[in-house]
């Protein structure tokens, strides 16, 4: 209507997805740049023209501090430090991407399964839980060196720790939306239950999801740095943050600091952006449909 | 033929820890005309809500018969069901809660118009959807929010929309007012009064507060612990009630007329728990002022008092004089 305030207009729009994106940036510019800034370095990873090879060592340079050759300075072998950190984005990221990926896929059905069919999958939970009580970096630690140190056993390992959590979140969460008034609604509209999933069900568990998979991720980088720091998973001389700082966490001692430093700092970064992402999604979530 | 017959239905469940059973309906038969709004009262606990799930199918009985436009839904599947919920239509007591929070107001109330009327292509959909939201009170650009955005009178517009669109023959209504502010309250219930006169609705009115009902119905069936105790004609079982339940939820109410001096009725001791109803005799016997010896001594029907006003007490016709001539005994005049 014509008459309408400005004020009136904007509010309308919040039921447009686009509308809804412009409002999340507006009211979590730090998140929203923070992913920006994961996005530009997996991005650099993967196509940017790094300064030097990250896996050349080159012993003519030996180990030397920060300068403008090297930014970060270089490790033992004389390797430039700012292009391992750089390169072992895309190798910590698509891992960590890749286990949360794969928790998600199991997880979420597994969750909606469960809150639908409670009788068998009672057992079900109580088996996940007590699964959960195992120690699960032990159990990743395990599981990959048995495989014989390969990669997609990292992926399988970051899955399996997940996947009961996401099956809990869901489980939950789909039970007491199932007590919601709006869903007695639905039944006495006679809404078919595909439509009721996709249309009152996943829209309300979404929010919820999305945060819960940022987390997710940040777990994975710990988890995959852990493995790494531990010498497992991704070998040397492929970069990755955890073999870095485990390279250079010996050479602290003696003043060299930063050859751990900087792919710790990129650990904690990312780890960061992540909870951020996480909480500013939760606080959307709520405040869009109060 | 009534276009809803209850007949003779009840519900139980099982109470929580394993022991004993509720009956949160016992035995209840009702109908309801084409047209027609019945009024069903009933504190908490009575288990009126129930029987609204009962007639929407949103639970299923354990005995009796639902019958609507002559077809009984209990023996209907999920796909026959589904076509008849475009004429038996819900309309929540929780405005907020009864909506999706994530659907935008257009979505809601077009829904039902997506999974009972599929030849309607999507701007056809959208003149119904826009026309339905003006009938009921909202402005057409509303459409576009979301139920968060809008105050509690308006969300409660946006179920009567939801509801009406399929153009319904019964709308169970429960207790559609209880959460407005009575200002609000009085809009909603001229609407509705206005939406039965136009497009010839029926009411099944859930309610726990007899002035609420009193001018929009025109039956009233008084419900406690899951029973049918009174029900007839609303100006009859106001003026006149025979069941002493029925005289002291009137006795409860604030009167709007100052010359009314119904002998005021207190009922003894709390509603009791329909865990421990008795199979036989008045489930009103434990509280009651008038209570005989006969009344504990078989279950106690609903019987004709006068022309249409049937009362389940076997002291019905002494109601009054009871009341005047037991004073003493938890009886108080105005």
């Amino acid at each position: 209507m014509a008459t309408s305030p400005p004020n009136d207009s904007e509010r309308t729009k919040a039921a447009k997805p686009t509308g809804q994106f412009r409002d999340f940036v507006q009211m979590h510019p730090i998140a929203v740049g923070g992913a920006f800034f994961i996005v530009v370095l997996i991005l650099a990873s993967l196509f940017a023209p790094l300064p030097y090879d990250p896996e050349l060592p080159n012993p003519e340079v030996g180990i030397s501090p920060p300068s403008a050759d090297h930014w970060f300075g270089t490790d033992i072998t004389g390797a430039d430090v700012f292009s391992r950190t750089i390169a072992a984005a895309w190798v910590d990221l698509s891992l960590a991407l890749a286990g949360t990926l794969l928790s998600l896929a199991i997880g979420v059905p597994l969750g909606l399964a469960t809150s639908v069919k409670r009788r068998w999958s009672d057992n079900l939970v109580r088996g996940m839980d007590a699964f959960q009580a195992f120690p699960l970096l032990i159990l990743a630690l395990v599981l990959v060196s048995l495989s014989g140190n390969k990669l997609y056993m990292v992926v399988v390992a970051i899955a399996l720790i997940n996947i009961p959590r996401y099956m809990r979140l869901i489980r939950s969460e789909v039970l007491s939306l199932r007590e919601a008034r709006f869903m007695e609604a639905t039944t006495a509209m006679g809404v078919p239950l595909p439509r009721t999933l996709r249309k009152h069900v996943l829209p309300n568990v979404m929010g919820i999801i999305t945060a819960q998979t940022t987390l997710t991720m940040a777990n994975a980088i710990v988890v995959i740095a852990t493995l790494s720091f531990l010498g497992i998973g991704v070998a040397p001389p492929t970069p990755s943050w955890g073999s870095m700082i485990r390279s250079g966490s010996s050479n602290m001692i003696s003043g060299e600091w930063w050859i751990a430093l900087f792919p710790g700092l990129f650990v904690l970064i990312c780890v960061w952006i992540l909870n951020q992402l996480s909480d500013a999604i939760s606080d959307f979530n709520t405040r869009t449909t109060r | 033929m009534a276009l809803l017959e209850l007949e003779g239905i009840s519900k139980q469940f099982h109470a929580r820890g394993g022991k004993g059973i509720v009956r949160a309906v016992n035995d209840v038969s009702l109908s309801i005309d084409a047209g027609e709004t019945v009024a069903l009262i009933g504190e908490s606990g009575s288990g009126k809500s129930t029987l609204g799930r009962l007639v929407l199918r949103l639970l299923e009985p354990d005995q009796g018969a639902v019958r609507f436009e002559g077809i009984d839904l209990t023996k209907l599947n999920t796909k026959e069901m589904r076509e008849v919920r475009a004429r038996l239509q819900v309309v929540f007591q929780e405005p907020f809660e009864s909506l999706n929070p994530r659907m935008s107001v257009g979505d809601i109330v077009s829904e039902p118009l997506i999974i009972h009327n599929r030849a309607m292509n999507s701007s056809e959909r959208e003149i119904r959807v826009r026309e339905t939201l003006e009938r009921v009170g909202l402005r057409p650009d509303s459409a576009t929010r979301l139920p968060g955005q809008l105050s509690g009178g308006q969300q409660q517009r946006v179920g009567i929309a939801r509801a009406i669109i399929t153009n319904p023959s019964l709308i169970v209504l429960d207790e559609p007012t209880s959460s407005l502010d009575l200002s609000v309250r009085a809009q909603i219930l001229t609407l509705l009064a206005d939406l039965q006169r136009e497009l010839g609705l029926a009411y099944l009115f859930i309610s726990h507060d007899i002035s609420t009902v009193e001018y929009v119905s025109q039956r009233i069936a008084v419900m406690y612990l899951g029973e049918i105790l009174e029900t007839g004609p609303v100006t009859d079982v106001i003026k006149d009630p025979r069941h002493p339940y029925t005289r002291a939820l009137l006795s409860s109410r604030l009167s709007t007329d100052p010359n009314e001096s119904l002998p005021r009725l207190r009922l003894i001791g709390d509603i009791g728990s329909p865990t421990d109803v008795r199979e036989i005799g008045c489930v009103l016997a434990p509280r009651c002022p008038m209570v005989i010896d006969a009344c504990r001594d078989r279950k106690i029907e609903l019987e004709p008092f006068a022309p249409h006003h049937d009362v389940a007490c076997i002291r019905a016709a002494e109601t009054s004089d009871a009341l005047l001539a037991s004073s003493s005994s938890g009886i108080e005049y105005n």
